[in-house]
């Protein structure tokens, strides 16, 4: 039986180390608006694709944070009629203090 | 001397050489929302918020406020009638309005269904009517813009009743027609506000 040559391995001089990338983790953020529509409301235009939807004034929906200002940039129009002032409501939502 | 002048003796209370002319505004709100009193006691006044919204009437005309009276006399055939009987059932105040939009205000004048608003469009159904929704109606009435002057009305608990009609005439404005609403007892007020308030402030008359 011969003895086989094997070829000798090259002693280990440096160690490369592979640098990963960072992992980016998307983190949806949220922003709670408050609907200010008296009735059911369907948003369906929003940046991001996301429909949103109120059933009352008064509701408290969480909003993309892409999103939040073409949402709260929704607004009626034209000005109320006779007498108002100006003093009327036109916008869709309004943002949450705090 | 009252014999040459026909002036009455004691003290007289003399009515004011003032006159109101034109509709007051017209607010309305879910009669859920919240109730303001002064500090006399008397109930007055609308707080609208996101759930409770007030609505304004815009453009309309023909407005009356009148009162639904039962009245029996109290009849004595051999001398006739020697007193009434009066119960208040209800005041009814009437209107025609030309404003139909937003159709979120127009639903509750018609009683129909909830409205719902995506893009570009309003909905709504006419189904059955609720029965159970009640509104509190706020009329101020400024009559003296300079100083403010100002007399209102508070309907403590109304509702939008019988039946309307939308005339749609040719080379005229649209308009709905015979819209009532109706003021009931609130027992939940004084007995003195049980259907109305009435406020005056008039700081250049009034002590």
């Amino acid at each position: 039986m011969s003895e086989r040559e094997f070829p000798r391995r090259k002693p280990v001089t440096e160690v490369v180390r592979a640098e990963l990338p960072p992992v980016r983790k998307e983190v949806k953020r949220t922003v709670n608006v408050m609907a200010l529509f008296p009735d059911r409301l369907i948003i369906r235009n929003a940046p991001t694709g996301t429909v949103y939807e109120s059933p009352r004034g008064g509701t408290i929906i969480a909003v993309d944070s892409h999103d939040v200002d073409y949402i709260l940039s929704l607004q009626r129009g034209p000005a109320g009629c006779c007498g108002s002032a100006g003093q009327g409501e036109t916008r869709y939502f309004a943002p949450l203090e705090g | 001397m009252a014999l040459l002048t026909g002036v009455p003796y004691g003290t007289i209370t003399q009515q004011e050489e003032l006159y109101l002319e034109g509709a007051p505004y017209i607010y309305y709100q879910d009669y859920a929302g919240p109730d303001l009193v002064d500090g006399d006691g008397f109930y007055y006044l609308l707080s609208g918020s996101a759930t409770y919204p007030v609505f304004q009437l815009g453009c309309y005309e023909d407005v009356s406020l009148a009162s639904d009276v039962t009245v029996n006399a109290i009849r004595c055939d051999n001398v006739g009638d020697k007193d009434v009987i009066q119960k208040l059932n209800h005041l009814e105040l009437t209107l025609s309005i030309s404003s139909l939009f937003p159709l979120s205000a127009l639903r509750h004048i018609l009683r129909a269904g909830v409205v719902t608003a995506a893009t570009d469009t309003e909905k709504m159904g006419i189904g059955s009517i609720s029965n159970s929704q009640y509104y509190k109606v706020y009329l101020p009435k400024v009559y003296d813009d300079d100083t403010g002057d100002l007399l209102l009305m508070q309907l403590h608990r109304a509702k939008f009743v019988d039946a309307w009609t939308i005339e749609m005439p040719s080379g005229d404005k649209w308009m709905v027609t015979g819209v009532k609403i109706w003021a009931f007892a609130d027992d939940s007020k004084p007995a003195a506000q049980r259907f109305a308030t009435v406020i005056r402030q008039d700081p250049s008359v009034l002590p």
